[in-house]
């Protein structure tokens, strides 16, 4: 499949009173056309950061995506773009789901306002075009009375809908990419579920390729084709749904696995990890779960591992994988049949 | 103290809210259920269901519109003000946003002690002694004592919550949406300790909460609740081996399987629409609007409660 997104040795760092703030340490990936990748993990582990420096929502006084990175999309050296070309490049290339609908949108302006700008922005058409063109983006992403709707303000409408007008907005244009993050968690689990719909059969439809950053696994096993596990800022497992649901390698993904309460071990302990993610203020030294890892050796603390190719689209960072670290079961009963050979 | 004593017993309450216009928003409509001593009773439902209503009107914070609430067998609205001191002190609450619910300018230590010193006369010394051991129970070492609440993270400041309620030496404890605020990871590890306390402590829990799959980890009972009314209770594996009401099927299947097998978007019970207002609501059944199998009576009269066996209560027509 053609590629679509390719990203290179991705460092961001943010610049506090403390020090920088190295949210993300140099991580590449790539996303193909029409394809849906998710990035997943904890609060903190740079999931969003990634995100939004794929469109470089940054200023350089916060956050920096600092020397070295590579961007390029579809054929566009992003990190290369000035400010004008990356302003036309953003929400035409690109289009962007957040994760709560009433801070994106803004709640002086009608939907059908906010909707149209995006077209009058980028495709240089008047309001009035834009609005008409609007009730036709309201329909595509199911609401009801697009006509009546468009003159209404965020205010009057519920979480579901604002979340829908928000994705028509991102769809405006017509993105080849579209950045999803946490784009269900404010709501509730039967407008999560409708809203999952939604973007699945737009995916479909318009062969977008969707990035979405989530930390619910269940969203992830039933809409992403690929994934990829973040933890204090890199990727340390990555590969596609069946490789980390059944065959998973990392202990830090196996850890994420088994919190999840199991439906025949009602009211036992849950597993959970020990301790905190690392202080991303320090330079890490080694691999960044070793503080929490129950597998910990002594090179897990001194040398960060390599990422080791499992088969084509699967690849762990992991000092287990080497040849000489002793062998270790996978501790998740449903993923253990094939885990190891 | 036999296990299956009642301790808490909901009966119709109605909590009604008046908004402006002259309109009521009825948060909670006719709500009963009981809670038995050293069980833990499991509260589900969408946003703005009543739950949290319930939850606090349980606890005496609302006087309730219509109904009562029994606590031991006395109804905790009429009780004499000694009487309502002491079941302050038995009855307490965790809260689910750990950043809002302690006071930023207080160290742990007095955050712990307030209670206390309201229902206790400790000694200083007895009183310092009590903190250091609620900080082990809820696995803290003692220097946290001196901290204040931005030094903590959202998982050990939850843990002061739970350890503030035990404080007093509670037989129940109304969790609200505990673990809602947390990582996967952290979540685990609270439920761990809510669990853990149950089983040393013996107190009974009323957790509210929306993440399904925690309340069958913690929950004897749950009860599912849509727009102010409990349209399905039932011993906890029961209800989600077989849910009955259509509303309780619809919302079990809409959580996404962690099972990349699962096929969730073909084989789960789709729900059109979305909750209504809970302002003026029509009678009837408060979820005919959005049921598929509605027929003309659910939207006339509201069908009560009725027994199925097995503990198991409905509120639907439909057999």
């Amino acid at each position: 499949m053609e590629r679509l997104l390719e990203v290179e040795n991705l460092r961001v760092s943010f610049h506090t009173y403390a020090g920088d703030v190295k949210a993300v340490r140099g991580i590449s990936f790539g996303v193909d056309k029409g394809e849906t990748l998710a990035l997943v993990g904890e609060s903190g582990c740079g999931k969003s950061v990634t995100a939004k420096a794929l469109m470089r929502l940054f200023d350089r006084t916060s956050g920096e995506i600092l020397e070295g990175s590579k961007i390029r999309f579809d054929g566009t050296d992003v990190m290369a773009l000035d400010k004008k070309a990356l302003h036309a490049f953003r929400g035409s290339q690109i289009g962007m789901i957040f994760q709560d609908p009433m801070t994106s949108l803004d709640p002086t302006m009608t939907i059908g306002k906010q909707v149209g700008e995006t077209l009058v922005i980028h495709k240089g058409i008047s309001m009035r075009d834009a609005e008409a063109q609007a009730v036709e983006l309201l329909r595509m992403v199911e609401i009801p009375n697009p006509e009546e709707r468009v003159k209404a303000y965020p205010h009057q409408l519920s979480g579901g809908m604002r979340q829908r007008v928000v994705i028509a907005t991102a769809l405006a244009c017509n993105p080849k990419l579209l950045i999803a993050d946490e784009p269900t968690t404010a709501l509730d689990v039967t407008i999560q579920a409708q809203v999952l719909d939604l973007l699945r059969d737009l995916k479909v439809r318009l062969g977008t390729a969707i990035i979405l950053v989530t930390h619910d696994l269940g969203i992830v096993a039933d809409f992403s084709d690929r994934i990829q596990v973040m933890y204090a800022g890199q990727i340390v497992e990555e590969g596609t749904k069946n490789d980390i649901f059944k065959r998973c390698l990392h202990p830090y993904t196996w850890a994420l696995l088994r919190s999840i309460p199991q439906e025949n071990a009602t009211g036992t302990t849950l597993y959970s990890l020990t301790g905190t993610p690392p202080d991303l203020l320090l330079d890490i030294h080694g691999c960044p779960f070793a503080s929490r890892c129950e597998y910990c050796m002594q090179i897990c603390r001194q040398k960060m591992p390599e990422r080791t190719e499992c088969s084509g689209t699967h690849a762990v960072s992991c000092w287990l994988m080497h040849p000489m670290a002793p062998k270790v079961e996978c501790p998740i009963p449903r993923g253990g049949d094939d885990a190891r050979e | 103290m036999p296990v299956s004593e009642t301790l808490v017993q909901v009966e119709n309450l109605k909590q009604y809210f008046p908004v402006r216009h002259g309109r009521i928003l009825k948060a909670v409509d006719g709500v009963s259920f009981s809670i038995r001593r050293g069980e833990t009773y499991g509260l589900v439902g969408e946003s703005g269901c009543g739950k949290s209503t319930t939850g606090r009107a349980v606890l005496g914070i609302y006087r309730p519109t219509e109904g009562r609430v029994l606590y031991d067998g006395k109804d905790i609205n009429t009780l004499s003000k000694p009487e309502r001191l002491k079941f302050k002190k038995r009855a307490q609450m965790i809260f689910q946003d750990p950043y809002a619910c302690l006071d930023p300018r207080m160290t742990i230590s007095s955050i712990i002690k307030e209670g206390m010193e309201v229902h206790f006369s400790y000694s200083r010394q007895e009183a310092d002694a009590k903190v250091r051991e609620l900080l082990a129970h809820v696995g803290l070492t003692e220097d946290y004592a001196s901290r204040f609440p931005h030094e903590l993270s959202g998982g050990q400041r939850q843990r002061i919550g739970i350890a503030r309620a035990l404080a007093v030496e509670p037989e129940f404890i109304v969790c609200d949406e505990p673990i809602a605020a947390l990582d996967v990871s952290i979540q685990a590890q609270v439920v761990n300790l809510l669990m853990r306390v149950q089983q040393e402590l013996g107190h009974a829990y009323l957790f509210i909460s929306h993440d399904l799959s925690m309340v069958r980890h913690i929950s004897n009972h749950v009860g599912v609740m849509y727009l102010g009314s409990l349209v399905e209770t039932a011993p906890s594996e029961e209800i989600y081996t077989h849910p009955c009401h259509p509303y309780t099927k619809a919302l079990f299947s809409a959580i996404p399987k962690p099972d990349p097998d699962a096929d969730w978007a073909n084989t789960r019970t789709k729900l059109q629409g979305e909750v209504p207002s809970p302002i003026n609501t029509p009678p009837g059944c408060k979820f005919c609007a959005r049921c598929p199998y509605a027929m003309q009576r659910c939207r006339e009269e509201a069908p009560p409660l009725r027994d199925i066996g097995n503990g198991h209560q409905v509120a639907c027509y439909l057999d």
